[in-house]
C-alpha cells in the first residue's frame, strides 16, 4: 500500500505540476490515464480524499490496478497532509514530501 | 435522410458537390474516394469516413480498397474502447428558462467499471451567451441560425457542467446495444464530429441527433417516428424505452440535491454552520474544536460546507482566492476526522415514470349553474396542476395550450396559452432563489365574454416541506381588449404533492387595474394520478371583477380527464 500512495503522491504531484517530462523515472506506475484523470479531477479528488471515499478514488484505483478500494481510501484520507501539504505547493514542498515519506 | 435529402448542412460531409440531395452520385463519388486514395494517412477518405467503408464493404463485399493507415481513429478507438452505451437525461435545472425542456447526450461507455471513465457524445448549439440577447436567441434558435457541433468529452466533464454547476440531476439509462452496435455508431460519430448541422431547438436539436445515433447502431429500431414535429429530449428516452433498448437506470444526485439532502441531515442546532464558515462568519476551529458537536455531525456540517463552498465559486458569489484557501482548509479539517458515514440521497421518481409531454383534455361541469362542457390539447408539457411525478417540484413549461368550452350552443375560447413558464424554486438554508413566472396568450381571467390577450412576468418566494410548497407572487400584467389595460396582481398559493397518487392546489390572486377596475381570482383543484398518464381533475375557479357599483362575478364548478402520449 505504501508503495501505491507513493505513486499516487507522484501523479498528484505531477498533475499538479503539469510536469509530464519527469514521469521517465517513475514510467512503470505512471500511467498517462491515471495523469490525465487526477489532472481534471483535482478538486474533486481533493474533496474525496478529504471525506475518505467517493467515486472518483474508486476510478483512480481501477485505473491503478489497486483492489483494496476501502484500504485505499482510508489509506489517501490519513494522508491528506503529505499529499496536500500547502494550498499552492511549490515543487520543492511536494518533492519532499514525497522523498520524506518513500524513505 | 429525409425526403432524398441529408440533414447534414456542411459540404465536407459530402464527396459529391450535389451529396446532400443526390444520394447516388454521393454514393459514386464515395466509391471513387476509397479506391483512389490520394492521401494514406489520417487524411485519407477512408480515416475520415470509416463508417462509409465498413458499410461499403458489407454490402457490396468490396475487400480491395486501398491500404490506409488510420492513426487518430486508432488512438481515439483505442482510448474509448466502447463496450456499451447509456442515454443520459440531465433533467431540468431549476429556474433556467432554456433548460426547462431537459437535455439528453449518449455516453460510449468503455471497459473500465468506472462510468467516469466513458466519453459523452455531445451535440450543442455554439451560442456566444454574451453576445445573445434573449430575443436573439429565440429567433435563432427557431430559424436554424445557430450551428450545432459534435464533440467526445470525458463523461466527468460533463458531470462537473451538469451536475455541479448547473445543478442539474443526472440520469442515465443504460441501454441494450451491442459491442459491435456501439462500434458502428462510434464510426458514424467520428465522421461527423468535425462537421456542421444547423440547430434548430424544437427539430433538429440536441436529442434529435442521438436519435439518429441510436438508429444507426441498430437500424431495426425506429425512434424518429416516434416524433412529428417536435422533440423534446425527455420524450426521447420515452421513446427509447418503447423500443425496448433500455435495460437500467441510474441516477446521480445533483450538487442542487446533495446539499437539500445535507440540509435534512444537519441538526438544528448546527443547520447554520456550514454557511457561517463559508462566508466567514465563523473560524474553522470553533466548529472542528468544540465539543458539543458530535463527531458525525462535524463531519456533515464541513463535508456541506464544502458543497456549498463549490456552489458559491460556481455562481460567483465568492473570489477564486478565497475559494482556494477555504476549500484547502476544510478539506484539511474534514480528513482530520477520518471517514464517517457516506451520503445516501434517495433516488427521486423516474423521469421515464412521468406524463408524455401531449396532452388532450375533456371535461363538463357548471358555470353559473348552467352546464358547460370543455375540450383542450396541448403539444407541451407540464403546469403546476399536472401530476410533479417525475418532474421538478415548481416548475412549469407550456407551448400552445389551447382549451375550448362549450355552453348554451356556443363554442368559446377559454385559453389559448403561446407560452407559459413557471420556476417556483422553494427557499432553504443554502438557496435563496427567488421564483418568477410569465405567460403570453389569450385567457378569460379579465371577465366578460371572450378571451383576452394577456402578456405578464412576475417574480415572488415560495417555501416548502415533504408535505407541500407555498408561494408568493407578484405579477404585473397587461391585457388586450379594446384598449389596453395594465394590473398589478397578487397571488398567495399553496401546492399539497406530498402524495404520488395526488396533488391539490390552491390559488388566491388580487388584482389591481389602471382603470380602478379590482378583482378577485381564487381556483381550487384536487388532481388524482390514476395512471402514468391519466389523470381525473376537479376544479373549483371563481373570479369577480369591480368597478364601482358594477360587479361582474362568474363561478365554475368541472371535473375534467386528461390523458397524456
Amino acid at each position: 500500500m505504501k508503495n501505491i500512495l507513493m505513486n499516487l503522491l507522484t501523479i498528484m504531484v505531477l498533475s499538479t505540476l503539469g510536469m509530464s517530462d519527469v514521469s521517465h523515472k517513475n514510467k512503470s506506475i505512471v500511467n498517462e490515464r491515471a495523469k490525465e484523470f487526477v489532472a481534471s479531477n483535482m478538486y474533486i479528488l481533493k474533496k474525496e480524499i478529504a471525506m475518505g471515499h467517493g467515486e472518483s478514488i474508486d476510478t483512480l484505483a481501477e485505473l491503478l490496478n489497486i483492489k483494496n478500494v476501502a484500504l485505499f481510501s482510508a489509506s489517501l484520507q490519513a494522508n491528506y497532509n503529505r499529499i496536500y501539504m500547502t494550498q499552492n505547493g511549490t515543487i520543492a514542498d511536494v518533492f519532499n514530501s514525497i522523498s520524506a515519506a518513500s524513505m | 435522410m429525409v425526403n432524398g435529402e441529408s440533414e447534414i448542412d456542411d459540404v465536407q460531409f459530402f464527396f459529391a458537390s450535389d451529396g446532400k440531395t443526390n444520394a447516388k452520385s454521393e454514393l459514386d463519388a464515395t466509391l471513387d474516394a476509397l479506391f483512389q486514395e490520394k492521401s494514406f494517412d489520417d487524411n485519407s477518405s477512408a480515416c475520415k469516413f470509416p463508417a462509409r467503408k465498413a458499410w461499403l464493404k458489407e454490402k457490396l463485399n468490396i475487400n480491395d480498397f486501398a491500404k490506409v493507415t488510420c492513426k487518430k481513429y486508432d488512438d481515439t478507438l483505442k482510448k474509448l474502447n466502447p463496450k456499451s452505451a447509456t442515454l443520459v437525461y440531465p433533467s431540468a435545472h431549476i429556474s433556467s428558462p432554456t433548460s426547462m425542456f431537459g437535455h439528453t447526450l449518449i455516453r460510449i461507455n468503455s471497459g473500465y467499471n468506472s462510468r467516469l471513465l466513458s466519453y459523452a457524445v455531445n451535440y450543442a448549439a455554439e451560442v456566444e451567451s454574451k453576445k445573445t440577447s434573449m430575443f436573439m436567441y429565440a429567433t435563432k434558435g427557431l430559424t436554424g441560425g445557430f450551428s450545432g457541433s459534435y464533440s467526445l468529452l470525458p463523461y466527468y466533464e460533463k458531470l462537473k457542467e451538469y451536475r455541479d454547476t448547473e445543478q442539474r440531476d443526472i440520469w442515465e439509462y443504460d441501454l441494450n446495444l451491442s459491442e459491435e452496435e456501439v462500434l458502428r455508431m462510434f464510426m458514424h460519430i467520428w465522421e461527423l464530429k468535425n462537421t456542421k448541422s444547423d440547430y434548430y431547438f424544437f427539430t433538429e436539436n440536441c436529442s434529435y441527433n442521438m436519435l439518429w445515433f441510436l438508429e444507426i447502431a441498430r437500424p431495426s429500431i425506429h425512434l424518429r417516428e416516434h416524433f412529428g414535429y417536435d422533440i423534446i429530449p425527455l420524450e426521447t428516452v420515452h421513446a427509447a424505452k418503447e423500443e425496448n433498448i433500455v435495460e437500467s437506470v441510474n441516477y446521480r444526485a445533483s450538487k442542487r440535491s446533495i446539499l437539500l439532502k445535507y440540509e435534512e441531515l444537519l441538526s438544528d442546532e448546527n443547520m447554520h454552520l456550514p454557511r457561517n464558515l463559508v462566508e466567514s462568519k465563523i473560524e474553522l476551529n470553533t466548529v472542528v474544536d468544540n465539543k458539543n458537536i458530535d463527531k458525525q455531525q462535524k463531519r456533515y456540517i464541513l463535508e456541506a460546507a464544502l458543497e456549498f463552498l463549490e456552489y458559491s465559486f460556481a455562481k460567483h458569489y465568492i473570489s477564486e482566492e478565497k475559494y482556494l484557501s477555504l476549500f484547502h482548509n476544510m478539506t484539511k479539517a474534514r480528513a482530520a476526522l477520518g471517514s464517517g458515514e457516506k451520503l445516501n440521497v434517495e433516488v427521486p421518481q423516474d423521469p421515464l415514470d412521468s406524463h408524455r409531454a401531449l396532452r388532450v383534455s375533456a371535461g363538463a361541469g357548471y358555470r353559473d349553474n348552467k352546464p358547460i362542457g370543455f375540450l383542450g390539447i396541448r403539444p407541451a408539457h407540464h403546469d403546476l396542476e399536472d401530476s410533479n411525478y417525475g418532474f421538478l417540484r415548481g416548475s412549469q413549461i407550456e407551448f400552445l395550450n389551447l382549451q375550448l368550452s362549450y355552453a348554451e350552443n356556443n363554442v368559446s375560447v377559454e385559453e389559448a396559452t403561446i407560452l407559459s413558464a413557471a420556476s417556483l424554486n422553494q427557499r432553504s438554508e443554502f438557496f435563496d432563489n427567488f421564483s418568477w413566472r410569465a405567460k403570453t396568450g389569450w385567457d378569460r381571467d379579465y371577465m366578460g365574454e371572450k378571451a383576452n390577450f394577456i402578456s405578464t412576468v412576475g417574480a415572488g418566494y415560495s417555501w416548502g416541506n415533504k408535505l407541500a410548497y407555498i408561494y408568493l407572487m407578484a405579477d404585473p400584467l397587461f391585457y388586450s381588449t379594446e384598449k389596453i389595460v395594465t394590473a398589478i396582481g397578487g397571488s398567495l398559493g399553496l401546492v399539497i404533492d406530498k402524495f404520488s397518487y395526488m396533488n391539490t392546489n390552491l390559488e388566491l390572486t388580487r388584482r389591481w387595474y389602471d382603470t380602478r377596475e379590482e378583482q378577485w381570482l381564487a381556483e381550487a383543484s384536487q388532481n388524482f394520478r390514476v395512471s402514468q398518464n391519466l389523470q381525473l381533475k376537479f376544479k373549483y375557479d371563481y373570479g369577480e371583477k369591480q368597478y364601482l357599483e358594477i360587479k361582474e362575478k362568474r363561478e365554475t364548478l368541472r371535473a375534467v380527464l386528461n390523458y397524456y402520449f
